[in-house]
């Protein structure tokens, strides 16, 4: 019996007949009896290693992703980042039609209230580079960029956004009503600063 | 796991008193048997005596082994069931008791079948044969591993495997025996030594 019968049979693909008689074979001849065990030997280390293999991957996937943030966390985050950009909105966008074009001293509310520090990116460079200015808004550590846009910190102070934001709402209403539009609803609250 | 021509065969021949084909079923299922012991016991000394008590009691349970089941089945049921009498056994024996004393006179006939199923250290899958085999694998032509891993991580049969292959099934035969052959010369003197 050759070790090529023993190949097949172990993987029964020998047919009926010739598996009986290479197992009479296997039986009465010992060396054939080790090769048998030596294949099956080879069989079961390889499943093992593909086993410890593929268990060391599930393993170094949970290891190379980060592990998310906690749920309550990334809500707070969220929530941070929503209010951020709101902010940041209402400074660059909601502006009233006039511009003063005088920088106004940066203080900050209360000495301590100051609007975090948000980056603007703006197109305008018109204002001196040494004080660069966007509609009334102080520029700290003003970054140009190469392709013409601005980035800096802002420090805004809340008395005066709460002028212009009346001044927009005004504006705002005054032009809806000659456009006969409904301007802001009387019952909707509006949010501003207060002053303290 | 199919039910086995040949593990058909050699269980006829055990019920029919070959205790040798008995020896080539503990060959082929030592290691899948250990192993799943493994996950009950994991003393490996200890899994290795509850391997053996288990091909011991299939050994005595096979003259009543209908068929209805594969062998392997079979098998490891029993298995499981002695790995799980070995634990309530070791939960409630004091641990300086001689387990060595057998009480129903049978004690001829278990060092009998534990001489028959005595598994040569050699034999067992150590890190050095698994890696001796995954390296001799990793060497061989394309051909000839992608023949031998189908087989035997994928269990696929010689037809599937000539099918994914596009060659004939008398070539994946002679594939499948030539890496075993490959392997089994790395495989062999790290067995005799």
């Amino acid at each position: 019996m050759n070790d090529e019968q023993i190949s097949a049979l172990m993987d029964d693909e020998l047919p009926v007949e010739s598996s009986r008689q290479a197992l009479a074979e296997l039986l009465s001849e010992p060396p054939t009896r080790a090769t048998w065990g030596r294949y099956h030997l080879i069989g079961d280390a390889l499943r093992s290693a593909d086993e410890t293999r593929s268990a060391g991957s599930r393993t170094g996937n949970i290891i190379s992703f980060p592990a998310p943030p906690p749920r309550s966390l990334l809500k707070v985050g969220l929530g941070l980042a929503a209010a951020a950009a709101i902010a940041a909105l209402a400074f660059t966008v909601l502006q009233p039609g006039s511009r003063t074009g005088t920088p106004a001293p940066a203080v900050a509310i209360n000495s301590a209230a100051t609007v975090p520090a948000i980056p603007i990116a703006s197109t305008e460079n018109n204002a001196a580079p040494s004080t660069p200015v966007i509609d009334g808004v102080d520029m700290l550590d003003s970054q140009y960029e190469a392709d013409g846009t601005t980035s800096q910190n802002v420090v805004v102070r809340a008395d005066e956004a709460q002028q212009r934001m009346n001044t927009y709402l005004f504006n705002f209403n005054e032009q809806r009503a000659r456009q006969r539009t409904p301007g802001v609803r009387p019952y909707v609250h509006i949010v501003g600063y207060e002053t303290p | 796991m199919g039910d086995s021509i040949t593990d058909t065969e050699l269980v006829t021949r055990v019920q029919h008193g070959d205790k040798s084909a008995f020896d080539l079923l503990v060959l082929k299922y030592q290691h899948r048997i250990i192993k799943l012991i493994g996950r009950y016991v994991r003393e490996p000394a200890d899994a290795m005596d509850v391997a053996q008590d288990a091909f011991l009691k299939a050994y005595r349970a096979l003259p009543n082994f209908r068929g209805e089941s594969a062998f392997y089945t079979w098998l490891y049921r029993i298995a499981i069931n002695t790995a799980k009498n070995h634990l309530v056994a070791a939960a409630r024996r004091p641990s300086d008791v001689d387990l060595g004393t057998n009480e129903d006179g049978e004690q001829f006939e278990i060092e009998e079948m534990q001489a028959t199923l005595e598994t040569p250290e050699h034999l067992l899958l150590t890190d050095e044969i698994r890696t001796t085999v995954v390296d001799a694998i990793g060497k061989l032509p394309d051909d000839l591993r992608t023949a031998i891993m189908l087989r035997e991580i994928d269990g696929l049969s010689y037809e599937e495997i000539a099918t994914v292959m596009g060659c004939p099934i008398g070539t994946v035969r002679s594939r499948i025996f030539r890496a075993r052959e490959a392997v089994d010369l790395r495989l062999k003197p790290l067995l005799e030594d």
